[in-house]
């Protein structure tokens, strides 16, 4: 799970109108005006990426600034520019009293959305925009395994917290996706064949490239 | 139990190799190409084996059902009346419609399309120079019907007018027509389970009967007016079985089987006491005397004996004969060829017993150039007995089209990937079919092949499971495991009992994991 950057803020009507909300938010909406701006603002900022898995969630191209106008996107999302993924609140309680609350919004795979997160309460200590986050500081990848696990140098305690947070993420959710993605760079590697580095699953092949060196 | 089996007999069809579906039922515009693809030995030729998978409610049982109706009593009816779709749903009212097309053995390409209001059916002939070639309305049933039709075939044309018989002529064929439909009422209760059971004593029974009703009626009947009726008909034959009622034809047979056996019995003491008590009466007698009863009587099981102990076979058990000195199978008995036990029939496993009551009623009606639907036909078999399935119904006659709709991965990787129709729900709930290739349809183009997969492969890759494991609990234990393995590893003295503890607690975790295998 990458740390996420989400200062740049390509969907400016939608900052101006949240800001002038205050702590007052109208009930969330999936057909509300500013939907498809959020969404597409959260992935340019996590590279196309879902938040959690980094599993990539549609085509590079459709984050291109050129679709962004005035401070909206204008590219009709459809069958052919298809996003795979739900915006997703963190922290859900917040949700009836601040549902478009930007801190609180990632886009992430639908099924980690709707089947493993929900509305499970959670931990702030993976929270992928969080200022002190690393994956490195974190986790740790086995790849011999395909599982994220808590890094062995925190605290028991914080192995525990972090042990949580990443099955309530379900950031080994589609793990068989990335078992073989990884599986491919490695192979790639054995055979001394061209390495493209990965659009998707970024740290986890990072953290395998450390581990195989 | 299956859900159903459907055979259907043509002399003429033989495969579907299209079917678009306009507005029906949950389908807003499916389309569906079932022939081989490029670069395939059989391009471009109908599929031999179709297998359609899908979440519940996409349709799966619906194309079936489609396929049934869209190619079977189109011939029953005069032209354009066979409207099997009058129920059509959708959005639009005025443009819905389905077509189908379907090669005939003798290679022509015969099209239907319904609509709303009306059917219609348009032939035209395949291969070297042909695709020009155009048979008229008023030919084409003849043409293709009498084409491969004997002499015998015209005599059986339906619509004979009785009227032109003689009396004494029209109350013998009367009467030969009443004795035939006694002897199917008596002989099972429906036609279909007739049917099935054609090469049993009723078969014989009835032959007799039709052989004289023949002859009756060819006294009457010209060859002219015989293909006339065929030409009022269509050209695609109206037989069908629905094998749904395998049950009762099982259940048919078996009673036969026990009386048989029952029969014999009171026969054999019958003798026996004769033996005892009649001087005259000696043992070539009673040999004899059974003998000559056996022959008369019929012992079905001796005929379906091979059959029925193919399957039994799978479940490593065998048809058995209680006397080893008997020359044929009187009972239901069955050895356990693991521990040589003897079973009762009604004591084996719901799965043999389906697999029986399903497979047998097909092998014996030995179905040629037919189409077999069948629906989930894994539900209550082992996976073991799920992986052979395929082949055996693919097996069961001679160049059928076997169309099959299923929930098991198992079954499914038995398929040539353009053999799977994969149905999913897009974005706006419309359903498509799954393409597994990239650009062209060329074999070459595919990125799945459920033949190549592990069970894991199939049920992320084509049935699109999100998770390969019961995830929620096997990814705590893998945590654990690569922790330990990270402890382990870190340990300067890997003898020491604290690092022996946990390597023994690393192994058994592994072994759970199944990481082993």
């Amino acid at each position: 799970m990458r740390k996420i950057d989400k200062s740049d803020i390509r969907s400016t009507k939608y900052k101006e109108w949240v800001d002038g909300l205050g702590d007052s938010h109208p009930a969330y909406s999936s057909s509300h005006r500013f939907i498809t701006d959020i969404k597409m603002s959260l992935l340019a900022c996590q590279k196309g990426l879902c938040a959690y898995t980094e599993e990539l969630l549609c085509d590079k191209s459709l984050l291109d600034e050129a679709n962004w106008q005035d401070g909206e996107y204008t590219k009709e999302l459809d069958n052919q520019n298809l996003v795979n993924g739900d915006i997703e609140h963190f922290d859900c309680s917040l949700k009836n009293t601040q549902a478009y609350l930007w801190d609180n919004l990632f886009m992430v795979n639908s099924n980690i959305n709707c089947r493993v997160k929900g509305t499970l309460s959670v931990d702030n200590i993976l929270k992928p925009d969080r200022d002190s986050y690393d994956p490195y500081i974190y986790l740790d990848f086995d790849y011999e395994t395909n599982v994220f696990r808590p890094k062995s140098s925190l605290s028991s305690e914080e192995q525990e917290r972090v042990k949580e947070m990443i099955q309530i993420l379900g950031i080994n959710s589609n793990a068989f996706k990335r078992a073989r993605l990884i599986k491919d760079l490695k192979e790639n590697i054995e055979m001394g064949l061209e390495l493209n580095e990965p659009d998707e699953y970024i740290t986890a092949w990072s953290m395998t490239k450390d581990a195989l060196e | 139990m299956v859900k159903y089996i459907l055979i259907i007999f043509k002399r003429h069809t033989v495969k579907i190799n299209y079917l678009h579906i306009y507005n029906y039922k949950q389908f807003l515009n499916l389309e569906l190409d079932l022939t081989y693809p490029k670069g395939h030995k059989k391009a471009g030729e109908p599929l031999d084996k179709i297998c359609i998978i899908g979440q519940s409610g996409v349709g799966k049982t619906n194309l079936l059902d489609i396929i049934k109706n869209s190619s079977i009593d189109f011939s029953t009816q005069p032209n354009n009346s066979y409207l099997p779709f009058s129920e059509f749903v959708g959005k639009d009212t005025d443009d819905k419609y389905i077509t189908t097309k379907f090669i005939t053995k003798n290679n022509y390409l015969a099209e239907t399309l319904f609509t709303q209001d009306s059917s219609k059916l348009t032939v035209k002939a395949l291969g070297k120079n042909s695709e020009k070639e155009t048979i008229t309305e008023n030919e084409k049933n003849y043409f293709i019907s009498a084409e491969r039709c004997k002499k015998e075939d015209l005599n059986n044309a339906n619509n004979f007018d009785i009227t032109i018989m003689s009396e004494s002529d029209r109350r013998l064929y009367e009467k030969l027509e009443n004795a035939k439909i006694d002897l199917m009422l008596e002989s099972n209760p429906t036609s279909a389970g007739s049917a099935m059971l054609g090469y049993l004593s009723y078969g014989r029974k009835q032959q007799s009967i039709d052989k004289e009703i023949k002859k009756l009626k060819e006294k009457y009947t010209t060859v002219s007016e015989s293909i006339e009726n065929i030409k009022q008909n269509n050209f695609l034959d109206k037989f069908i079985v629905n094998v749904n009622e395998h049950s009762n034809f099982w259940q048919t047979l078996k009673e036969r089987i026990e009386s048989y056996d029952n029969e014999r019995l009171r026969i054999k003491d019958k003798l026996t006491n004769k033996l005892l008590n009649d001087d005259s009466y000696d043992k070539e007698h009673f040999k004899k005397d059974l003998e000559k009863w056996e022959r008369v009587n019929e012992n079905i099981l001796d005929k379906i004996a091979d059959d029925l102990n193919f399957i039994l076979n799978r479940f490593n058990l065998e048809l058995t004969k209680i006397d080893e000195n008997q020359t044929s199978y009187n009972a239901l008995i069955v050895k356990d060829l693991s521990n040589d036990n003897i079973l009762e029939y009604d004591s084996l496993s719901t799965g043999t017993k389906n697999l029986i009551s399903t497979y047998l009623p097909l092998k014996i009606l030995k179905p040629k150039e037919s189409i077999i639907l069948i629906d989930e036909p894994e539900i209550s078999f082992y996976p073991n007995i799920q992986r052979e399935l395929t082949d055996l119904y693919m097996n069961i006659g001679e160049n059928n089209q076997l169309i099959i709709a299923t929930h098991s991965p198992i079954i499914a990787s038995s398929f040539e990937p353009w053999e799977v129709v994969e149905l999913k729900f897009d974005n706006n709930n419309q359903i498509y079919r799954e393409k597994y290739h990239k650009g062209e349809n060329h074999i070459d183009n595919y990125t799945v092949d459920p033949r190549m997969l592990t069970w894991t492969g199939i049920l992320t890759d084509v049935f699109d499971l999100t998770q390969d494991s019961n995830f929620s609990y096997r990814e705590k234990k893998l945590m654990e495991y690569a922790s330990l393995k990270e402890e382990i590893k870190a340990m300067p003295d890997k003898t020491s009992s604290k690092a022996q503890k946990k390597i023994k607690e690393f192994k058994k975790l592994s072994q759970l994991l199944g990481l082993q295998n």
